[in-house]
């Protein structure tokens, strides 16, 4: 399997205490890994690290081998790293089709380089009907319900993306039947795209079923890292929740 | 079509903010026709064809503050300081007219990015209209200020026929500011409907900071509006004194109130993201054509700002009522 992305040595200290600790990180292509941990275990900050939005203190990335450094989210989207955040995906008041090219108009040849309409609301159509919903790119962002704005966000990132698909908490707030056409949508697009997929999350349950492998934060440090294959859904449950495992068991 | 196809397409229209507006402005000046013809005369519509567009285009200047969610408290201070620097250069210093309008159109677009710059740097941690406001809010009494120390306050006259052809040539029956306003305005609808800066000025005024994750260049996107918004400014700065062949402090700060109203009036959201530059050109038409009316209905002009404050009050209530109307309808 092909790496794609790879961090060596990732350090991220704030004021009194490390967010991340000497985390090494690697994933390959077509491979769906969970970045699971409790709250505050740094599981956003390396990922807002790997998209740009903050430089780390210490440490390196790599890029199918190449060593990068990203200046911002702009930067790390040109070099094809996709993020679909938990929220505040889409600007509330454009349309879909407006909110699917911001930033990327599609334009029509000729000295003026006038918008393409046409053409990006086909294109946003179709991505939304590959990945499973049947909306109007006319319609405006706020008339979505919150698996549907999800649904926009993912089929942006899978139209644009090249590398890699960081997702945050894909499954945190939606509906038992949104989680499900959620989880199919992010196998689909391993299918068929050479991404690979970070999926982050607290919910090890969602994960489990479709990552190839786990990985485990802790306190900034990364505590385990085995294929799936390997390891059951209760040694994981165990390693993230021990303190109140043990709490309960002492109580 | 059937009846109610036809009706249900009339409903739709007539909910455009522009449409419905433009449809009232002109109710309105039927009736005051009836009251008395002079209103559709010739010269009166000439009148108002030249301080129409003028203030049109100070709001079509201060929309590129708005959308994108702040507000030019300058644009008097800029209008006052381009006429005035007109007026010297050429009355004073006897520089070639058209040299003095570049220097004149070029400070404006500087006083506009100066405001960019400032806000965008001091714009997290506050919110982008609170460095704006506070910004432009110095700029007014300054620019004035200097204006009146340049000048000692007194008018500057006699600036000739070169300057004041500007503004006063007409092409055939129409005057030539009526079609400065629609070059202009065709430049707004190039750039906001068929090139990506009107999508990301929309965005950065409803979200900047969504617009910022998905890739916009919000500083950059803020730092051409006000530079644009500004130049505009002191176009029109330079229109006034072109057509009333002078160089005065007591033109500008004046207009403030009027085409923040004019805004309102014209559907321009002055919570950002909203507006459109047609509703801005009916906006400037109506706050002209409300103090066109008090002169024709030989109204005490003391009346004037109790007349733009009501047709204020009007307007707040009817978008209000549309507003809730629409918000229902999507509940």
């Amino acid at each position: 399997m092909k790496e794609i992305i790879r961090t060596e040595g990732i350090v991220k200290r704030y004021e009194n205490y490390f967010a991340l600790k000497d985390v090494d990180f690697v994933a390959h292509e077509k491979e769906i890994v969970g970045l699971v941990g409790d709250n505050g275990a740094g599981k956003t900050t390396l990922m807002n690290i790997m998209v740009g939005l903050f430089p780390p203190d210490h440490g390196k990335i790599f890029l199918e081998g190449k060593q990068v450094s990203f200046s911002s989210p702009a930067d790390a989207r040109s070099h094809g790293v996709e993020i679909v955040y938990q929220f505040g995906n889409l600007v509330e008041g454009l349309s879909i089709y407006k909110n699917f090219f911001l930033g990327r108009e599609l334009r029509l040849p000729g000295p003026l380089r006038v918008l393409d309409r046409k053409k990006m609301r086909q294109v946003s159509r179709d991505i939304m009907l590959e990945i499973g919903i049947d909306q109007n790119p006319e319609k405006k962002i706020e008339a979505l319900s919150g698996g549907q704005m999800q649904a926009v966000a993912i089929g942006r990132a899978f139209h644009f993306g090249k590398r890699v698909l960081l997702l945050d908490e894909p499954t945190r707030n939606l509906s038992i039947k949104e989680v499900d056409r959620s989880l199919r949508r992010i196998e689909m697009i391993r299918e068929k795209t050479d991404m690979c997929l970070v999926f982050v999350t607290h919910n090890i349950s969602h994960v489990f079923n479709i990552a190839d492998r786990i990985v485990v934060l802790d306190r900034g440090e990364k505590v385990f890292d085995k294929k799936t294959v390997d390891t059951t859904i209760e040694e994981v449950t165990q390693l993230i929740a021990k303190e109140t495992v043990l709490a309960r068991s002492r109580g | 079509m059937t009846m109610v196809q036809v009706w249900g397409l009339l409903k739709r229209t007539l909910s455009i903010t522009e449409v419905n507006r433009t449809l009232l402005l002109f109710l309105i000046t039927l009736v005051i026709y009836i009251v008395n013809p002079f209103f559709y005369t010739a010269a009166n519509l000439r009148l108002i064809m030249i301080w129409g567009s003028i203030f049109s285009m100070m709001v079509l200047g201060q929309m590129l503050y708005l959308i994108p969610g702040g507000m030019d408290l300058a644009f008097g201070g800029v209008i006052c300081i381009s006429n005035v620097l007109a007026a010297i250069l050429i009355k004073t210093y006897h520089v070639n007219v058209w040299l003095a309008i570049i220097t004149v159109l070029a400070l404006g677009f500087l006083i506009g990015i100066a405001t960019g710059v400032f806000s965008n740097f001091f714009s997290p941690p506050f919110r982008w209209i609170l460095p704006v406001f506070i910004f432009t809010l110095m700029l007014s009494f300054v620019l004035t200020g200097i204006g009146r120390i340049v000048t000692r306050a007194f008018p500057v006259y006699g600036l000739g026929a070169t300057y004041s052809g500007i503004a006063r040539t007409m092409i055939g029956p129409i005057p030539i500011i009526f079609a400065y306003l629609i070059v202009i305005l065709a430049l707004y609808l190039f750039f906001f409907y068929l090139h990506p800066f009107g999508w990301r000025l929309y965005a950065v005024g409803l979200d900047d900071v969504v617009a910022k994750k998905a890739g916009v260049l919000v500083h950059r996107i803020r730092l051409i509006a006000c530079g644009v918004g500004s130049l505009i400014q002191a176009f029109a700065g330079i229109l006034v004194g072109s057509y009333l062949d002078v160089g005065s402090v007591q033109i500008g700060p004046p207009y403030l109130l009027n085409i923040i109203a004019g805004a309102f009036i014209g559907g321009i959201s002055l919570a950002g993201g909203e507006g459109s530059p047609f509703g801005a050109i009916l906006g400037g038409f109506t706050v002209y054509l409300i103090e066109n009316i008090i002169v024709i209905l030989e109204i005490s002009a003391f009346w004037k700002e109790v007349v733009v404050g009501l047709f204020l009050l009007f307007f707040v209530v009817f978008e209000f009522y549309r507003r809730r109307r629409a918000a229902s309808v999507l509940i």
